[in-house]
Parts: C-alpha cells; sequence; structure tokens
C-alpha cells in the first residue's frame, strides 16, 4: 500500500497523467512512480518472460521502474518532448509530473516497439 | 629450468586465443601470456561487425583498384573461416550472416560505390548494388536520403564478448594454457629457441611464478602493443595505435536487419541478438600518454564523438532517434599506413611471428589460421607476402 503524509502538510492543486490510459491525480513535484505508487500501481512494466517490474532504488540507479512517455508539446519540465518521437523510455522514479503527461507500461519482453 | 613450448603467444585477444586453438589442434604445446585479462583488449570492445567490403577508409584518396584488390582474398577466406566457426567452436557466439549495406548518399558515392563493387566481383566477392525500389524493399528501415547501397550478401555480425572467450576455452580443451596478469617483458634468443621473459602483475595464487618460460617460436598477437613489444630489438612494426569510441541502446523491437556502413561518413549500425543496436564506425576517443601504451593506457571518451555518432546513425536510420543511448566506451585498434594486415615471421627474429592490426575481429581467425600454418607448416595456405611485417624496409634491409 502507498500513502501521502496528509496530516499538517498543505498541497497545491492535484495535476492529472495518465497512466495506460487510466487518469491519475498527482500532486505537482511528485515523480511519476510516486504518483503511481500513491495510487496503489506496483506493477510498472513487464519483463521478457512477461513478469510484472516495479520500482526498486527510487534514485534512479536499478532502472526497474522504466516507463515510456508522451508529453504535450508546452510541457516544461519535458525536456524531450520531440514530435518525431513521441515515446521516450524514462525512468518513472526520475520524472516530475506534468499535466497531460500520458504513460504507458511495456509489455513483454520489455523492449521499445519503435512501430507502435 | 623454465617450462618449456612449443609455441608463446603474447596477448590473450582473439588473434591468440584463435592462434592458441589453431596451434592446439595441430598438436602443438602452447602458453598464451597477456598482461591483462582474455578479451580485455581491442577483442571484448569492438562493433563485432563483420565486414567484407572493401572497407571506406581504403577508399580515401582515390580508389585505387590494384591497392583494394590486395583485401580480396584474405576477406574471402574470412567468410569461410566464419562460417564454419560456430561448428568448429560448439559454443554460442551470436553468429548472423544476413548481409551487409554499404549506403551513399550523393552522386559521388554512389559512383565510388560502383568502382568498388567492380573491383570486388572480379575478386569473386558477393556484392552487388541495390537501390530505388528494391532498396527499400531490401531495407525499408533506411533514410529516404540513402538513394543507394552496395548489399554483400555474406555480412554480418557476432558477439565480441563470446567470440575471444569461445576461443580460449576451446584452446584450453585441447591443453593449451593462458596465463594472464602475466606482462611479456623480453625475449631473449637462444640456440633452441626464445626465453620469455614474464612481469606478474598481479599475485599469482599457489606456488610463486615462474619469472620466464621457453617457446620454441613466439607469435606477437598483442593488437595495438605489438610495435613496443619488438621495438628493442630494433624491429618497426608498421602498425599505430587508434583509440575508437563505441555506442549501444536500449533493446527494441527488431528493426536494422543488416550490418550497415555509409561509403563516405563515418558509420557503422547492426542490431544485435537481445535488440540492442550497436553504434560505431570509427569515431574518435582520446588516447594519452607517451610513444608507448603500456599495461594501462589512458583513454578518455569524447562527448563529440558520442554525439556525432548518434546524429550520423539518425541521418542513415530515423527510426533510431526514439531510442536511448545506455553505454558509450573505447578501445584500442592499430592501423598501418597501406591498410593491409601485418602477418608473417620477423626476418632479423627467427622464430618469432606477428599477427596484427587492422579489422582483425573480422579477418583475426583468418590471421591465426594462416600464422598457424607458417609455423607448423613453414607456409600458409594462400599468398600473404603483401602483408609481411618488413614490407615499408628498404629492400637492403631485408636481405641484411
Ligand atoms: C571501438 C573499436 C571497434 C572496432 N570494430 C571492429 C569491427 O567492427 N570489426 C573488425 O573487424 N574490427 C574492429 N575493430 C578492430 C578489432 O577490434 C581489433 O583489430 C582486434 O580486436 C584486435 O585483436 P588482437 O587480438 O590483435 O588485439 P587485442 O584484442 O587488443 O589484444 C591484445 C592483447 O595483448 C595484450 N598485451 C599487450 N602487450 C602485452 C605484453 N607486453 N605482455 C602480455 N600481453 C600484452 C593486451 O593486454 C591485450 O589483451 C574495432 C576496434 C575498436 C577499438
Ligand atoms: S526505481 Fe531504480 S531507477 Fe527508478
Amino acid at each position: 500500500m502507498g500513502f501521502r503524509v496528509t496530516s499538517g502538510t498543505f498541497r497545491p492543486d492535484q495535476v492529472s497523467f495518465t497512466f495506460d490510459g487510466v487518469a491519475i491525480e498527482a500532486y505537482p513535484a511528485e515523480t511519476v512512480a510516486a504518483a503511481l505508487i500513491a495510487n496503489d500501481v506496483r506493477g510498472f512494466r513487464r519483463d521478457r518472460s512477461g513478469r510484472l517490474r516495479g520500482p526498486y532504488c527510487n534514485m534512479g540507479t536499478c532502472f526497474e521502474c522504466v516507463v515510456e512517455v508522451r508529453a504535450p508539446a508546452r510541457a516544461s519540465g519535458v525536456p524531450f518532448c520531440d514530435p518525431h518521437v513521441p515515446w521516450r523510455t524514462v525512468r518513472a522514479c526520475l520524472l516530475r509530473v506534468e499535466a497531460g503527461l500520458e504513460v504507458r507500461s511495456r509489455k513483454a519482453p520489455g523492449i521499445k516497439d519503435l512501430s507502435a | 629450468m623454465s617450462a618449456r613450448y612449443d609455441v608463446a603467444i603474447i596477448g590473450a585477444g582473439l588473434v591468440g586465443c584463435a592462434a592458441a586453438f589453431e596451434l592446439g589442434l595441430r598438436g602443438r604445446r602452447v602458453a598464451v601470456l597477456d598482461q591483462g585479462e582474455v578479451n580485455r583488449g581491442a577483442s571484448g570492445r569492438n562493433a563485432g561487425s563483420l565486414h567484407f567490403q572493401i572497407e571506406p577508409r581504403m577508399l580515401e584518396g582515390g580508389a585505387d583498384p590494384q591497392r583494394l584488390a590486395q583485401l580480396i582474398p584474405v576477406n574471402l577466406r574470412a567468410i569461410e573461416d566464419w562460417r564454419e566457426l560456430p561448428g568448429r567452436l560448439r559454443r554460442e557466439i551470436e553468429l548472423v550472416m544476413h548481409g551487409g549495406l554499404m549506403v551513399a548518399e550523393t552522386a559521388g558515392e554512389r559512383e565510388l560505390l560502383v568502382r568498388k563493387s567492380e573491383v570486388e566481383t572480379r575478386g569473386g566477392l558477393p556484392v552487388r548494388l541495390v537501390e530505388g525500389e528494391e532498396l527499400s524493399r531490401v531495407a525499408p528501415y533506411l533514410a529516404e536520403r540513402v538513394r543507394c547501397a552496395s548489399y554483400c550478401t555474406a555480412e554480418g555480425h557476432a558477439n565480441p564478448r563470446l567470440v575471444t572467450p569461445a576461443f580460449a576455452a576451446a584452446a584450453r580443451h585441447l591443453g593449451g594454457e593462458i596465463m594472464t596478469g602475466a606482462r611479456v617483458g623480453g625475449l631473449e634468443g637462444r640456440p633452441e629457441g626464445w626465453r620469455i621473459h614474464i612481469e606478474w602483475l598481479r599475485q599469482q595464487s599457489g606456488t610463486a611464478a615462474a619469472s620466464s618460460l621457453d617457446a620454441e617460436a613466439v607469435l606477437v598477437a598483442a593488437g595495438a602493443w605489438s610495435p613496443e613489444i619488438l621495438a628493442p630489438y630494433g624491429v618497426r612494426v608498421p602498425l599505430v595505435p587508434v583509440a575508437l569510441s563505441m555506442n549501444v541502446t536500449e533493446r527494441c523491437a527488431p528493426v536494422v536487419h543488416h550490418l550497415v556502413q555509409h561509403v563516405g561518413r563515418r558509420l557503422s549500425v547492426k542490431q544485435v541478438e537481445a535488440g540492442n543496436v550497436l553504434i560505431g564506425g570509427g569515431w574518435p576517443a582520446s588516447l594519452f600518454g607517451s610513444e608507448t601504451l603500456g599495461p594501462n593506457p589512458e583513454v578518455w571518451l569524447r562527448e563529440d564523438s558520442m554525439i556525432g555518432n548518434a546524429a550520423m546513425a539518425i541521418h542513415v536510420v530515423p527510426v533510431l532517434a526514439g531510442l536511448n543511448l545506455i553505454r558509450t566506451w573505447s578501445g584500442i585498434a592499430s592501423v598501418s599506413v597501406d591498410h593491409l594486415p601485418v602477418l608473417g615471421a620477423i626476418a632479423s627474429m627467427p622464430g618469432v611471428f606477428i599477427a596484427a592490426g587492422e579489422s582483425s575481429f573480422t579477418l583475426g581467425p583468418t590471421y591465426a589460421r594462416l600464422v598457424s600454418e607458417l609455423i607448423c607448416l613453414g607456409q600458409a595456405s594462400m599468398p600473404i607476402g603483401l602483408y609481411r611485417p618488413d614490407r615499408f624496409e628498404p629492400a637492403a634491409d631485408r636481405s641484411a
């Protein structure tokens, strides 16, 4: 179970992004990984054998949290939005949420499909 | 007393380990010495391309057909050698020979391909020009600006991290000994052969390691280090070290089905078994130090090479823009002025042989076979006179 500290905190308004098409609410400055965990998403991707994988180190080292993202053109915090390269591979634990961000998980065999 | 071997091999890269295998098959007692580890030199760091077409760097400064033709026979032999390798080694080396494309964008580059493929066809190399409709069918992943390619159906790649260890294991199986952390410090001529002096760079377990061994013949297979091994004996090996870099992307579904090279730019692209795309083609790294490389040469990666190489790959295979690079590394290759291998006997040191230089991933197994024949039979099974190590010396010196 993921949970957020709620007592005694002040938070700005939530923003919304999607994970495999499902809307996820998050607070600005949260990472995609943190927001997904807070929403009880544990499987971020599938590996070669089809098993679910998710964040392990939460600090950019293990690459277990890899997802693919597509950003609206004006998203400020996403340096790589390029109309020719819609889906970028990122570590969810290093990317901050952004309103309108689309995140998708990798299916087995866990590698990028350049045609999709 | 020093232990005695038939052949001592200096260098446990592809060439040294493959020669140990070939000599072992011929019943020779072999010792391989390496200052580092097996496959830690260029052999474990290269692009793994098996390119049998005449290399773009040989075309620089105008293509002289006669000069270009000089490498075709050894490349033809290498094609056969690679085809036989999985059966001979009986180990996984991820060998793929699906064909390779050398691409051209401009009219001038196309012209170069035409002349090159004429020479190759005359020499018996299976190469043909592919363009237009056919090119988009054969290689739909190429950018539209690529107008033409020479297609060699035998080209491909193998995994450099598997090939040399496979040779080493096969050589050991035949009784060959491979000693690592063993730097060759000197060669001493003796009536019955050579005494090889060893500096141990690592603590050896068990009994104290011997400081020398004796061998009837010595093979210098030390890649870019070969010149500094023979320099103390007045032998000039016509090779210069060049530090090169390589890049690899994350894995993706199969998209690039060939070895892709560019006739006018530095580029090689291939997708390996696991799905990663390897990007190289001769982009430099920086090599620091004095005139000798020593056991720990200092090489720095260059950001401009990494960016330039990746941009060139995307220029030719646009879909690669959607991938992340995950690693960049470097290695030290060695090139000769005439781009031919350095292969043969050292005339001034009877019983000492050398096999090194140029594209010795592609050609390494063949160098090893040829030099083993030379050592055991006194003659190689194909003419290798053009590759003799003293080809740049004045004729007077040669006869002396
Ligand atoms: C980045 C890069 C990409 C390349 N790509 C390709 C390619 O795609 N296709 C291709 O055909 N070729 C390629 N090459 C070239 C190819 O890798 C080399 O030609 C080949 O690996 C050389 O093999 P080798 O066994 O002669 O030398 P190495 O593998 O360099 O081995 C030499 C060994 O000698 C040892 N040694 C040196 N001095 C001593 C000493 N005094 N005592 C004991 N041991 C010593 C070293 O430790 C080393 O292990 C590439 C090279 C580089 C660097
Ligand atoms: S969880 Fe380890 S890199 Fe993101």
